[in-house]
């Protein structure tokens, strides 16, 4: 009756001690969300190129690899900025923290630039989905439909790592002047998230890009 | 004396509160309004079908009305009902806390579910959808006139609140459990809101998923699940029922909590087989994910999967039974008090009963076949998720309803009105399972006249239901000015939220960190530690 038989060190509720704990608890669950959320899209990218191989082939010809590639190496770069963003907030140095912080979202911009740019370049050339220009519609519909998935996909990445450069800027903007073991935990959060984010282009670029390539 | 209610009293103090116990208030004033809406689209279809033919409204109206009815029920009623009105409230009681772990993304959630709330009022108000609650393609994506993409868009927004307060409630129980508090020292109430938010976490994301999706494709005119453009109406529907299989769960669970609680309390005894209810919460949890095909039985999927599927949903009803096993052992030699909420809790175990074992019917292939898309899956679903759910819920507020306001309702009243709702509820619904095995196909606006007869039972009985529903609002909003003061613990029940919280409770909960030494519903001789 005096020691708990529990799962886990039961913590005092008012304790800071187990305030790390909760925001990175709360940053995972929320990752698992997201992870479940994208992998409806994959789903259905995988029933699809399951049902017309051949079209997914082709039309992932029609993508830029080399935007994709320099994409792909401009998102990686911003992971490890980010790491040492989070590595300098809980050494509190909140300075170099701050600077690493800027430069991701810097690099997140190039990023979320060189995709505006290529998506410009598709709509110039008439692929997109209400198009009308006949170099889209002489296309099979199953061509079609992967290029569906491919702006579905893609923009909803573009919104996250959007909004994953706001959360930075926001908290280079409230960065404290006390209170720097709490920033740095909503930093790490933040770097999970980036981490995730990071991720989930990792899996697209091969699966969108780099269909067949090795033919 | 000092409470969450009278610590300000201005508006703002309200609407920028972070204390879950407001914020559960707030909850019940939206889903309340919201209720409205859904329960009056259902009384304007009820009494549409008295005749065969059409009565009052056209063909269009119907289909925009019942489609109305599932949307607010299922998502801005029901799922949120029991979690963030009862649990927001008890669940940092119960736990000895504080509040939950996130308390400003708890705020957060209440504004995202009334933003979702009113987009998909505005899809209504324009003049609503007509695709069902289900939003099956191709129809919903390229041959529905109405406002799909507003109501999707609403229901996507709603369901963030979803996560989040899940989220809340996930971390909270990890990590702000009060000295002491084991987790099978644990309400059984906190076993079935976690499993319910395991279920919120996995299982929302893919609605927001596909549905965005319908978006796309009614805005782009993309062909993602519309066959003439390659697509697969029947991946929208796996995708659809990946998630709202589990929403059913999401919608029972938390109730059964709650059942337990109110079991265990007006039996004055511990729930039999506690273990055995909590893994149960946390198969169900896990289990309803095994099982979604069994809402496509008929759709072309392969036989084989759908033996499978068959075979698993009848395997999910027997964490069910055991829960409806033990708590009837629970009773059993117990010193039971009739009072209201525990009419409300026999209502469930017996309207449960009968929903849970009709879903084993339907989740019968051969039997499928005859009833799918009748009436009588729609008595089926109705006595669970209004014969139990909605029994739940109710049951749960009148019985922290002296913890939540400070004043005792009237119990004559509540009796009567947990006794006119059971009546009304049989009357509505169990003609439905005789109408639907006789062939009355569900979503339809005009029928054989031989089926009449059972539709006016149907509605004779929802305006006894109404009754049912409306008085506790009447003498619940009374009782909060003009009802006996309760003290701490009315009920004489166990449980840190009763034992060690005033009537209403502080703003922060309590007055030192409680320390927990028993089991949880320690009555009687019986009580002693785990």
């Amino acid at each position: 009756m005096s020691q708990p038989t529990s799962m886990e060190t039961v913590s005092d509720p008012g304790s800071s001690a187990s305030m790390p704990e909760k925001s990175l608890l709360g940053m995972w669950i929320f990752i698992g969300t997201e992870i479940m959320m994208f992998g409806a899209f994959f789903l259905v990218y995988a029933v699809y190129r399951f049902l017309h191989n051949k079209a997914f082939e082709e039309a992932s010809t029609h993508l830029n690899m080399l935007y994709g590639s320099i994409n792909t190496a401009v998102l990686l770069t911003s992971s490890l900025t980010m790491a040492f963003a989070v590595h300098k907030a809980k050494q509190q140095r909140t300075r170099a923290a701050v600077m690493f912080l800027a430069l991701t979202a810097l690099i997140g911009l190039g990023f979320l630039g060189l995709k505006s740019y290529e998506y410009y370049e598709h709509w110039h050339k008439g692929y997109y989905p209400s198009s009308d220009a006949p170099e889209w519609l002489k296309h099979t519909a199953p061509f079609r439909l992967f290029f569906d998935i491919y702006y579905t996909t893609t923009a909803i990445h573009f919104f996250h790592v959007l909004s994953g450069i706001c959360v930075m800027i926001s908290f280079i903007i409230y960065r404290p002047l006390a209170k720097t073991k709490q920033w740095a935990r909503k930093i790490e959060a933040t770097g999970l998230y980036w981490h995730f984010v990071d991720i989930v282009w990792i899996f697209l670029f091969p699966l969108l890009y780099l269909i067949g390539r090795s033919k | 004396m000092s409470n969450y209610l009278n610590s300000g009293s201005t508006l703002k103090s309200w609407l920028l509160t972070e204390d879950h116990k407001r914020i559960a208030i707030l909850y019940i004033i939206s889903i309340t309004a919201l209720f409205a809406f859904g329960g009056f689209a259902a009384l304007l279809f009820r009494l549409e079908l008295l005749t065969p033919n059409p009565l009052f409204m056209s063909s269009e109206t119907y289909n925009r009305l019942f489609s109305l009815h599932g949307i607010i029920m299922v998502w801005f009623f029901l799922i949120p009902s029991v979690p963030n009105v009862i649990g927001n409230f008890v669940l940092p009681l119960m736990l000895g806390a504080k509040d939950l772990a996130f308390p400003k993304i708890n705020l957060a959630s209440w504004y995202i579910f009334n933003l979702g709330g009113i987009v998909t009022l505005a899809a209504v108000v324009l003049g609503g959808i007509d695709t069902g609650w289900t939003f099956y393609t191709p129809f919903s994506t390229a041959y529905s006139n109405s406002f799909v993409l507003l109501a999707v868009i609403g229901i996507v927004i709603s369901g963030f609140s979803s996560i989040f307060t899940a989220l809340n409630f996930i971390v909270t129980t990890h990590k702000m459990r009060a000295p002491g508090l084991t987790w099978f020292r644990l309400p059984l109430f906190v076993w079935s809101l976690y499993s319910t938010s395991l279920i919120l976490v996995l299982a929302t994301p893919v609605l927001a998923g596909v549905l965005i999706l319908i978006g796309v494709e009614r805005f782009f005119h993309v062909g993602i699940f519309d066959p003439s453009l390659g697509g697969d109406p029947l991946l929208f529907q796996h995708l659809f029922w990946f998630y709202s299989h589990p929403a059913v769960y999401i919608m029972i669970l938390p109730s059964m909590g709650v059942v337990s609680e109110l079991i265990a309390a007006f039996s004055r005894k511990r729930i039999f087989g506690y273990k055995f209810v909590a893994f149960a919460s946390l198969a169900i949890a896990i289990y309803g994910f095994f099982v979604w095909g069994h809402h496509m039985f008929t759709s072309g999927q392969s036989p084989y999967a759908s033996v499978v599927f068959s075979l698993f949903s009848m395997i999910v009803a027997i964490p069910s039974a055991i829960k409806v096993f033990n708590w009837t052992a629970t009773l059993y030699k117990g010193s039971i008090k009739l009072d209201a909420p525990m009419i409300y809790a026999l209502g469930f175990i017996g309207l449960f009963l009968i929903g849970g074992l009709t879903g084993v019917f339907v989740a019968t292939l051969g039997f499928d076949v005859h009833v799918h898309d009748t009436y009588f899956v729609v008595a089926h679903f109705h006595y669970i998720m209004v014969g139990g759910a909605v029994h739940g819920y109710l049951g749960g507020i009148h019985y922290w309803w002296p913890k939540m306001s400070g004043r005792l309702y009237p119990e004559k009243w509540a009796k009567f009105s947990a006794v006119v709702l059971f009546i009304g509820f049989n009357i509505t619904f169990f003609p439905q399972f005789i109408a639907g095995y006789a062939g009355m196909p569900r979503r339809y606006h005009t029928y054989p006249e031989e089926f009449q007869w059972l539709h006016v039972m149907s509605t004779i009985g929802s305006a006894l239901l109404s009754i049912g529903y409306v008085f506790p609002l009447l003498y619940l909003a009374w009782s909060y000015k003009k009802g006996p003061k309760a003290g701490a613990n009315p009920w004489q029940a166990k449980g840190l939220e009763w034992e060690k919280a005033s009537s209403p409770p502080l703003t922060e909960n309590f007055v030192e960190t409680p320390i927990v030494t028993q089991e949880a519903y320690a009555y009687g001789q019986e009580a002693r530690s785990s």
